[in-house]
Formats: C-alpha cells, structure tokens, sequence
C-alpha cells in the first residue's frame, strides 16, 4: 500500500463533499433552512419538487455517468494496453451519435403518430442500439477465426468511427435548422432533464457493470505484460476481451443514450489515478468510478452555476478541465523522462 | 516430461516448424539452437500450449503423461512457465507488481500477506529487494529479466513437491551484456540442479550452450537435424549442417565442457581484421 | 396587485401615440379581485400578445426570441425554449406557462408539469389570424370574456383589410422573393417551400422564388441564378450580419440575380415579419408595398 491514508476514504468523503455543494447550489436560490426542510419533507410544495425531482436526481444521474466513464475509460485502456484508449476507439460514440442522429432527424415522420416523449424517448433508444451495434461490427470484423487481435480493433474501430462519422455528417447537412439544434445540443452533452426513471435504469447497470468488471482485474493486470502473458498464467484471454467489450460497450451506450457525448473523462481521470496510486486495476476501478463521479458531479455544478439561468453543455466543462490537465501531464512527464 | 510428438505449425502453406519430436526432462538443461527462422521459437510456444490460432498446427505435447489440451488453463499455468523474449510494458507497474501477477493463478488460495511474503521471498532471491518499488520499464534489460524470472518462479512456486515443473526461456539472453548472459544462464541452469525444474531455453551462443546444457535440439529449416545429450549432439558435422559454419571443438581448459571456435566458411565477402 | 389600473391607463395612453391605437382601446379594465397569475411565455408572439391583451404586469419571464414591445427587456430572459434552465423557472414560481405547442414537451416542461405547474401549448400557423386564434387560447386561461377576445380580434382584422386593398391596387406580376437567412456571411440559408418565410411571402402577394425543395438549405451561386429573384428579403439582423448591402454584394452570386441589380432588397425585423402575431397583417401589408410599389390608386 503506497499511501498512509486511506485512498478510497479520501475520495468517498470528496463525492460526499460534492454532492453536498451540488444539492446547495442552482439558479434557484435555496436557504440552508429551506434546503434541510426540504431534505426532511417539511418545505412547501415547490421547493420539495425542487429539491428531490430536479436536483437530487440530476446530482445522482452525474454520479452514475461520472463513474461509469471512468471505468470505461481504464478497462479499455488495459484492453488496448494505451494509456491513451478511450471507449471512442471501438465504435461505441460514434455508433451512439450516429443512431441518435439519424434518429432526431427521422423521428419526426417515423413517429408522427406518436407523443412527443415517445420520439425523445426513441433517440436515447437508438443512441444505445447504436452503441451496441457498431461496438458488435467492429468486433466481428477484429475477431477472425475465434482470435481477437486488439491491433486490429483498434483500426477496425477507427475506420467504423470514420465511416459513422461521415453518415451523420450527411444527415447533419440535410436537417432542418431546429434539427441541427437538437443534434448540436445533444452532441454536447447536458445532464439536465435528468429524473429517477433515468437514475433508476442507468444505475443499476453502471453498478453491475462496474462488479463484473472488478472480477476481471487480475485478468486486466496480467493483460498489461502481454497477451501471452495472461494466457500463460491461465486467463483466458479471448473471453476476457469480450466480456470488457460488452460491458464497456454496454455502460458507455446507456450513458450517450441518457446525456449525449461527455468527453475527456474515461482519459484524464484514470491517468491522473494512475500516476497517482498505480495502475494496478484492482484498485484504479474503485478509484475511478469514485473520482469520476466526483469529476462529473463538480463540472455539473459549475455548469449549471457559472452562467445561471442558462447553463453550459457539460461536454465543454470537462473538455476545459480535461485538456489542460492532459497537456500539464504530457509536460511533466516528458519532463521526468518516464515511459508513457 | 513435457514431450511433443510430430510438432508442425503452417502458415499459408509454409511449414514454419514440420514434425518435430522432442523432450523437456526435469533436472535437466535442454537448449534448443538453430539458425534465425529455424523455428526455434515457435517450437517453444507450441511446447507452452499457446493459443495456435492464424496458423495451422499439427501434433501433440503432453505434460507428464497427460494431453496438454486436457489441463485446465490455471493448472497448467502453475506447471510451467515462459519467459517471453521482451517485454512491453506501457504502464507504470512496480517491481513488487509485476512479479506479483506470477501467483495470479492462485490467487484466491492465499492471503494477502501471504502473496506478499511470497514476493519478497523472490525479489530476495534474484537480489531484486532493492528495486522493488522502482517502475518496470526504468529498468534496464537484464533487470527486467530478473524480475520475470522471479515472477516465472512465483508462478511455478507451489506446495506440492511431487509435480514438475517446468521453465521455459524464449531467447533469454537477447539484450543482455556479456556478464549478464553468463550469469543469467547460470542461474537458470541453478534451478534445474537445485529444484529439479525442467529448464527449455532458446539460445544462439553455441559456448553457452556446451557449458550450462544438459540436452541439446538443433533445428533447421523448421526440421529436427539432431536431439539428444549434449556430447552426442556436438559435433563438427552437426553444427556444420545446422548452423552453415566450420568450427573448432576443444575441451574447455577450465570448465569440464567443450570449447567450439567457430571458423568462417567459404569466402566472406569482406577480410576480417586479423587473418586466421 | 393594485397596480392595474393605473397600469392599464398608462399603456392606454401609451400606445394610443402608436398605430397599435385600435388594439389598445379595446382591452378592458381588469377585475382586480382575481388572483393574479405569474405568467411565463415562451414565445415572442405570446409575449406580443399577452402585452396587447394587458397581462403584462403578470408577467415574470420570457424566452429569448420576445423582443416586442420594448418594455420587455425589464422582464427576466430564461433563454431558448429548448434549453430551459428548470430551476431558473421555478425561482420565478411561475403558475402558467404560455408555450408554442411545437416546443411544448421538452424534457424541462415536461418537468415543470410534474411540478404541477400549468403549461399551456398554444397552436401556431403560418397565416394571418394566428394572432387571433392565440389570444383565444390565451383568454381562455386568463379568464377573458369571449367577447373581449372577439373585438381583440376584431381590431386586428382591420389590417388584414388594408392588406387587400394593397394588393388589390397592385400593379404588375408576382415578383419571385427570395429569403435569405444570414448569420455572418459563412451561414447562408434559403428558404424553400414549407417555410414560414414563403408562407409570408405568399400573404404579401409575391412567390417564393425557390419551389425544388422545402425547408431551409444552405445558399450556392447556382441556387441563386436558377432561383433569378427579383426581391431579396431577408431579416435586418441578417443583413447587418452581412455588413449591408455592401457585404451581400460579396456573396458569390447575389450580385448576378434581377433583385440585386435593380436594388430591390427588403429588411424587416425578424419578429415583425415572421412572428405571426398581432401584426402580422401589417407586416404583410409593408412587404407588400415593396414587392408592388406601383400602385393604382
């Protein structure tokens, strides 16, 4: 154990700091009276709305998505052995955007018939089938004969990415104006309009996804000398590969499909956690799900606060965050002259 | 015994490694050579039981009598280990981490302290203690090579005294000074003596070969030349056949083991910077 | 709330200077022993609206594209309808919410509805009594007698009246008008069929000088030739995008089309030509002068 505290305490009471800023602050002005009133059920009608349908949810939908980033971001990193992988290398964003797109600009005439919540509805739908989708194509097509060579994958992925990205440049190009405003905002990322149906369906799977991803971390740790490696102490290494796919593939689309594209978290936090506490996985996915939640959870806040009443796509926040963090890291460790 | 019988692996037609029949002995020190191509590596990973997918691989190895493909990825993993040419490690694992992931297979089985106990003990023996927390990839060639070496040797460390283990050494003396290659074999060919292990290696020094061997397997071409105790196996013939090189066969003046001087063949085209 | 009446006289007085006189006079004398709303309204010609039906003064926030009347800018701005900020709108604790029905189930209305607020979607096409149809709505929720909508209605249909007459007095063909939406000179847009721009341009008597396709679709040089406009109309706020007449010069294209040689180009405010509301009779009628500025009269 490197440190003298305890790592995951320290990050536990941080998320609990957060999300105790996070409730106490937004556009609407609430007392620390009103606040503890409206926590325990006594404040009137509206500010108990306020508090536990628009806030709370929308803290623990940041939370969720936050942690479920994170881990992406590391388990896919030991997949392809780069500290620089992200989830975006094996189709998954850009088939969510892709589907989602084609969506928003379909739905109008596929679902005229239907409510309004139903076309909303069928955008998060699609952005999750396209998630999948892509993530399966580029698969098959790394995966010959029973072995998946990461190598492959990781062209296979940016080709997909390339191919997915043009489709929806086309779509882009011939939508309506209020269409490319839908699919500007949605491309963004925005945590708001987030609710406990929201919550309750993204929740559990971050959580499950999180666990069976946790059981594979000796497999993750011993991928890291090679391949070979692993399947000389035994993994086997070929389900191990899949199974990191489907999950991340699986936690990634739920969260395109509930906030739209948030970059930069599934690369900076696991790297920041990495030259912080190491890279061994037993510990760096608890890690990271804890400080990505916390990540998420601060750039929400400041998102909705910086420039109330309006507020900030969240996917500008943590770009703003993320980038110059990466390029102080870059320095500093071109500086110290130490293997990336 | 670790035996593979009619060994073969083919790609595209091109046989890279064609029926080959050799043994790994517990106790003993068996050193295959050859030229570059000869197919000295891929007999190795076949021996380790590797995943043979993008070729096609023919024949069988057992492991102490039982089919290799029928032991469970984990027990076999606890039965012999490889220690893979290099190494690329993008991450920064410590010392202590890497030869950690040597008792993964058996990680449920014991305690954290008692993995750690474990580790330490072979960080000791390779003299590693002092570069435990150092990052992996900070270290130079032969260090590294000791810390695989350590982890190899947590992974085959084991409670039950009656099975055999086996290591097995991919070109271990590739980026290795002079000294370092001496004393790496030395210690490789140790364990063999000392704990009974089968030891395999892959080397092209045919010096180190005669002095640390205890069998020999020259391939060439992908084909067996010859396979046996070291003493049957050099001869000036064989190592002409095998290697395309004349050569001096001596006894060693200090060690009881052959001296081989090689001597060039044919007409090289450039003069050497003394003349023989 | 006993501010009302004097508030009322005031606007009376107000806008009895303005051609808006008709409207004005009509509106009646609240009851002020009603509970008064705080009203939101979420689109520019709600807010037109609810300034002309006297509501103003219960009003606590509007959207970003309610310019009209001036004395909007005292009100707080929530933005665009499609990124409300919710708890921007629960501070203002609203108790009616006025929205166009296209824009009225975004995530966040849908939200403000959980929080038992009333959100009132208010239908709105592209003709001339939009305006009238709103404010019946509109009266609806606000407890309006029908016949004080009615002679509301009444009022604005003088307009649509001097509309005819203008076009009945034109002289000459229907000028080809094409619309052009700028946002600098790198987002060029035409309107095509199906817009509320050649729903307009129709109702002032001209034709839509784009018929091969519907929506909004980015400007080229051939569209521009194959489309030879004899009027370009496009938004004032576009058209200083552009720099004036001396940047629409620059476009590639616009300088060989009918209307830029004979310097026909029309800017109105965005709102007043397209909002649809009260005015927009009137705005029919100034564009119609334009596309006939020879008239028999």
């Amino acid at each position: 154990m490197k440190a003298q505290f305890s790592v995951p305490a320290v990050l536990l009471v941080l998320l609990v700091l957060l999300l105790l800023a996070g409730v106490m602050t937004g556009a609407y002005e609430l007392s620390g009276t009103n606040l503890w009133r409206a926590l325990t059920g006594r404040a009137e009608e509206l500010e108990q709305f306020l508090v536990w349908q628009v806030r709370i949810p929308r803290l623990l939908l940041a939370v969720v998505v936050g942690a479920a980033l994170a881990v992406t971001g590391a388990a896919t990193q030991g997949l392809f052995r780069n500290p620089l992988a992200e989830p975006t290398l094996i189709g998954v964003t850009s088939g969510a955007m892709l589907f989602a797109v084609t969506m928003l600009v379909l739905s109008a005439k596929l679902l005229a018939g239907f409510p309004v919540w139903v076309q909303q509805i069928s955008v998060s739908l699609a952005a999750f089938i396209g998630a999948l989708l892509t993530t399966g194509l580029v698969y098959r097509l790394a995966a010959g004969r029973g072995r998946l060579d990461v190598t492959t994958m990781l062209l296979a992925g940016i080709a997909i990415a390339a191919l997915a990205g043009a489709f929806t440049g086309l779509l882009v190009y011939q939508s309506t104006e209020s269409q490319l405003r839908d699919i500007t905002f949605w491309s963004l990322g925005s945590l708001g309009g987030a609710n406990w149906t929201q919550v309750a369906i993204a929740g559990p799977i971050v959580l499950a996804g999180g666990f069976f991803l946790r059981r594979d971390a000796l497999a993750l740790n011993a991928f890291l000398l090679g391949e070979r490696e692993a399947e000389q102490l035994g993994f086997r290494v070929d389900q191990v590969k899949r199974r990191v796919i489907v999950w991340v593939a699986l936690l990634v689309g739920v969260c395109i499909s509930l906030t739209g594209l948030i970059g930069f978290v599934g690369l900076v936090i696991p790297h920041f956690l990495r030259l912080w506490q190491g890279t061994d996985y037993r510990r760096l996915l608890l890690y990271s799900a804890l400080l990505g939640a916390s990540f998420l959870l601060g750039a929400d806040t400041l998102a909705r606060t910086v420039v109330a009443p309006a507020e900030l796509p969240i996917g500008i926040l943590t770009a703003l965050v993320g980038a110059p963090f990466f390029m102080w890291l870059l320095l500093r460790e071109r500086r110290k002259s130490m293997l990336l | 015994m670790i035996r593979g019988t009619n060994l073969s692996w083919r790609i595209n037609g091109r046989a890279i490694l064609d029926s080959v029949d050799c043994e790994i002995h517990p106790g003993r020190v068996t050193v295959v050579m050859g030229k570059n191509g000869a197919g000295k590596s891929t007999l190795l990973n076949r021996l380790a039981g590797y995943d043979s997918a993008g070729g096609e691989a023919a024949g069988a190895v057992e492991v102490d009598g039982r089919k290799l493909t029928d032991i469970a990825p984990k027990e076999l993993g606890q039965k012999r280990a490889v220690l893979a040419q290099s190494v690329y490690l993008g991450f920064p694992l410590s010392v202590a981490e890497v030869v950690e992931i040597g008792c993964y297979g058996r990680y449920d089985e014991m305690t954290g302290r008692e993995r750690r106990r474990r580790v330490s003990h072979y960080l000791d023996l390779l003299e590693l203690t002092s570069l435990k927390d150092r990052s992996f990839p900070t270290l130079s060639g032969g260090e590294q090579k000791r810390v695989l070496l350590a982890k190899c040797l947590l992974q085959l460390d084991g409670d039950d005294a009656t099975t055999n283990r086996y290591l097995l050494l991919d070109e271990p003396t590739a980026a290795l000074d002079v000294e370092q290659q001496y004393r790496f074999v030395h210690l490789a060919a140790g364990l063999a003596r000392e704990r009974g292990m089968g030891v395999f290696a892959v080397l092209h020094d045919l010096n180190l070969a005669a002095r640390f061997a205890d069998d020999l397997i020259f391939l060439k071409g992908g084909k067996l030349v010859v396979a046996g105790p070291k003493a049957s196996v050099l001869t000036k013939s064989t190592i002409r056949n095998t290697f395309d090189v004349d050569c001096l066969i001596q006894d060693h003046p200090r060690a009881d083991c052959p001296l081989i001087t090689t001597l060039p063949y044919g007409k090289p085209n450039f003069a050497p910077a003394c003349a023989p | 709330m006993k501010f009302i009446l004097p508030i009322l006289f005031l606007f009376a007085g107000l806008t009895a200077c303005t051609p808006a006189d008709q409207t004005a006079e009509q509106v009646p004398e609240k009851d002020t022993e009603e509970t008064a709303e705080r009203i939101v309204s979420l689109s520019g010609t709600l807010t037109e609206l609810l300034y002309d039906l006297g509501f103003e003064d219960q009003l606590v926030g509007v959207d970003v594209t309610s310019t009209y009347p001036p004395a909007v800018n005292t009100v707080p701005k929530l933005g665009h309808v499609n990124k409300l900020n919710v708890e921007a709108l629960l501070e203002l604790r609203p108790t009616l919410i006025f929205v166009n029905a296209d824009r009225s189930e975004t995530p966040a209305l849908i939200t403000l509805t959980a929080a038992g607020i009333k959100v009132v979607a208010v239908p709105s096409e592209p003709t001339l009594d939009n305006a009238a149809r709103a404010a019946k709505v509109l009266g609806k929720h606000l407890q309006l007698s029908a016949e004080k909508v009615a002679d509301y209605a009444a009022g604005i249909k003088v307009d649509s009246e001097v509309l005819a007459e203008t076009l009945a007095g034109a002289v000459g063909d229907k000028p080809r008008v094409l619309f052009i939406y700028a946002r600098g000179a790198k987002q060029l847009m035409v309107a095509g069929a199906d817009t509320e721009a050649a729903a307009m341009i129709e109702l002032a008597g001209g034709q839509n000088a784009i018929t091969s396709f519907t929506d909004f679709k980015p400007l080229t040089p051939e569209a521009l030739v194959e489309a030879a406009p004899e009027v370009i109309l496009m938004f004032e706020s576009g058209l200083k995008s552009l720099d004036g007449k001396a940047g629409l010069a620059n476009v590639p294209g616009i300088g060989q089309t009918p209307a830029f040689k004979n310097d026909r180009i029309v800017a109105m405010d965005g709102h007043y030509l397209l909002g649809f509301g009260p005015r927009a009779a009137r705005a029919a009628n100034d564009l119609a002068q334009a596309l006939y500025p020879v008239q028999t009269k």
